[in-house]
């Protein structure tokens, strides 16, 4: 069984860098792509704000992967959750290489959550899965791609009304974009104050929150001051250039947000062989230690570090016509959906959400040209990876069962 | 293929609107040393040839605007508007290669007063094509501020100006039209009607660039 533990660990540790190699281009593209930051200063923040995401923030998704798709406690030993988590992890990571090769949509969080359910009706029927909490995370990811498009159409607008739109663009931008970059700071401080520091009130998290916020207002006056003063040419190639800049801590922020949700795709089944094997129980009580999250968040800063710099430079030089302001406000709907996700442990794709948000800038005229037909892959994915993802599953849990019980 | 190549159709529309209607600006650039060399009765095939090799570029770009258009892709303004927009727009280089091309067919020996009528009517295209270039100019501003009502405004001024320059053309139109058929009883037949298809031509390139100016104005919504 401990050699399942060390291929657990390996399978999903390939996973973790397959999750970086491919989604890191999602974070740092449009810095890159805005010529804000070179693919390697993109690289290197990207590989540590995914780990700090995962290791920090990563464990609510974690465990709802771990224990809310199919309930331990109803399993009978706990070598049905080894192998069966096995089985998910396998059954995830071939239906993405299969999906992947034949050009197919797919989503590491989908598949995941398919292995999840697959091994949970081979080990013990339907009613091991939790059904309700199947159709919540089902729900969120309607809802995510949806909630960035609203998110990123207002604050586009919003965005256009205080700053664009106004008399005096430069001066609105030394007034307003202070306000909307330390925005992202309040939104990471509650994360940190309920995720990190571990407490439990709305209260007591705001103090981080503001916290961070008022930190961030104070350091991004400085800045913003100092851009405009070495900016050049008419007024809104000032204001492009106040946010080429920081699109820089926008996609940090999807980078930490893009840690912290996706590292249960990889870690999440790791987690409950290593809990099962350790407790020998099934148990749904025990937590899991943050090291674990840590390995993940590792994976994925090693595939953004192996494989990051080609896809980021690849995708980056086809984003000319995504001006700053827009990518500021794709990146900052983007991160702060999935971050709030997170918090409230759903497993959502990134990618899909970064769809709707670049949409809702589409649909507010925000760019020249975008591609709607991206709706019917993404409602594509959910009809087909989840039960794809859970088939392949499935039969690797009768074949693991065969093999090692 | 990762999301963004899939999310973004390539180069924008709009920005190969404004490129093609910076090669047609360039192309009406050359009327006026066009016709101060036919009224020199100087060669003037290497200007044509110029005209020409710009109307290809222009088709090219009106050509691949065509390709870019996708089925199932948002665009910041409707893709019939953008067609429509591109084919008035194309219609002017098309106009200034059949001034070339005329001219090439013809040669009229016309005493100052006509040849400087001719020459005002041509400075007021020209004048019409660089009030197009700043609007083109313009719409770029008009995108980034997010079609920001001053922005907007200032497009609107510039298309209002190109309406303007066009009733002073066809004034212009009239004051050549009227010298040309006092000739009726001096001048070869045949040169009159030359003369009259030459003047139309070159005004139909100011109702062109009106009919642009005023695509750019619904547009604008």
């Amino acid at each position: 069984m401990h050699f399942l533990l060390i291929l657990g660990f390996a399978i999903g540790f390939l996973m973790a860098v397959a999750i970086g190699a491919n989604d890191a281009a999602n974070s740092m593209a449009t810095a890159v792509g805005a010529k804000a930051i070179t693919p390697r200063q993109a690289i290197l923040i990207a590989g540590v704000l995914e780990f700090v995401g995962a290791t920090f923030f990563g464990k609510q998704v974690t465990e709802t992967i771990r224990k809310g798709i199919v309930d331990p406690a109803k399993l009978s030993s706990s070598d049905i959750v080894v192998i069966g988590s096995m089985a998910a992890l396998l059954g995830a990571a071939i239906w993405i290489f299969l999906a992947t090769k034949y050009g197919l949509p797919v989503s590491t969080t989908h598949s995941i959550v398919g292995g999840m359910i697959g091994y949970g009706i081979a080990a013990a029927g339907w009613s091991v899965v939790n059904w309700d909490k199947v159709i919540t995370v089902t729900i969120s990811w309607v809802l995510s791609p949806i909630v960035g498009l609203i998110f990123a159409f207002v604050m586009f607008k919003l965005l256009s009304a205080l700053i664009l739109h106004s008399d005096d663009p430069v001066k609105s931008t030394k007034i307003w974009a202070p306000v909307f970059i330390s925005s992202a700071f309040v939104i990471i401080g509650f994360s940190f104050g309920f995720k990190v520091m571990h407490v439990s009130s709305w209260a007591d998290a705001s103090i981080y929150g503001v916290g961070f916020g008022v930190v961030a207002l104070v350091g991004s006056i400085w800045y913003v001051l100092s851009i405009l003063k070495k900016a050049q040419g008419d007024e809104y190639k000032k204001v492009e250039e106040v946010f080429r800049m920081a699109q820089v801590f926008t996609s940090s922020y999807v980078a930490l947000a893009h840690g912290a949700n996706d590292v249960a795709n990889a870690i999440a089944p790791v987690a409950a062989i290593y809990i099962a094997l350790q407790t020998g129980k099934v148990t749904a009580t025990a937590t899991i230690p943050r090291y674990i999250l840590a390995i993940g968040g590792l994976g994925i800063a090693l595939g953004v570090w192996l494989f990051g710099r080609k896809v980021m430079t690849t995708v980056g030089e086809k984003l000319t016509e995504l001006t700053n302001t827009r990518g500021f406000v794709i990146d900052f709907s983007t991160a702060t959906v999935v971050l709030g996700a997170s918090n409230f442990g759903m497993p959502i794709s990134t990618t899909h959400t970064v769809v709707g948000s670049v949409l809702g800038v589409g649909f507010a005229r925000g760019v020249g040209s975008v591609n709607l037909g991206l709706l019917l892959e993404i409602v594509a994915s959910w009809f087909f990876t989840v039960p794809a993802a859970a088939v392949v599953s499935y039969i690797f849990f009768y074949i693991l069962k065969f093999i090692f019980l | 293929m990762s999301v963004w190549d899939k999310l973004f159709g390539g180069t924008s529309p709009v920005e190969l609107m404004i490129q093609h209607g910076l090669i047609v600006e360039r192309a009406s650039d050359l009327l006026p040393i066009l016709w101060r060399k036919y009224i020199a009765g100087e060669d003037f095939s290497d200007i044509a040839k110029e005209i020409y090799d710009l109307e290809s570029q222009a088709d090219a770009i009106k050509l691949e605007i065509r390709k870019i258009l996708h089925r199932g892709f948002l665009y910041r303004f409707e893709k019939h508007d953008i067609i429509e927009y591109i084919r008035v727009q194309d219609r002017i280089v098309d106009l200034i290669e059949d001034t070339a091309k005329i001219m090439g067919l013809n040669y009229v020996e016309l005493p100052e007063e006509a040849s400087k009528k001719m020459e005002n009517l041509i400075d007021c295209i020209e004048n019409m094509m660089d009030v197009l270039k700043k609007a083109l100019k313009e719409l770029r501003n008009v995108l980034e501020s997010d079609f920001a009502r001053r922005e907007v405004g200032k497009e609107r001024q510039l298309v209002e100006e190109m309406a303007q320059l066009e009733s002073k053309i066809d004034d212009a139109v009239y004051d050549f039209g009227k010298w040309l058929y006092a000739q009726k009883n001096t001048m070869n037949p045949v040169d009159i009607m030359f003369l009259r298809n030459l003047v139309l031509t070159i005004s139909h390139i100011a109702d062109a660039t009106e009919n642009v100016a005023d695509k750019i104005n619904s547009m604008l919504g």
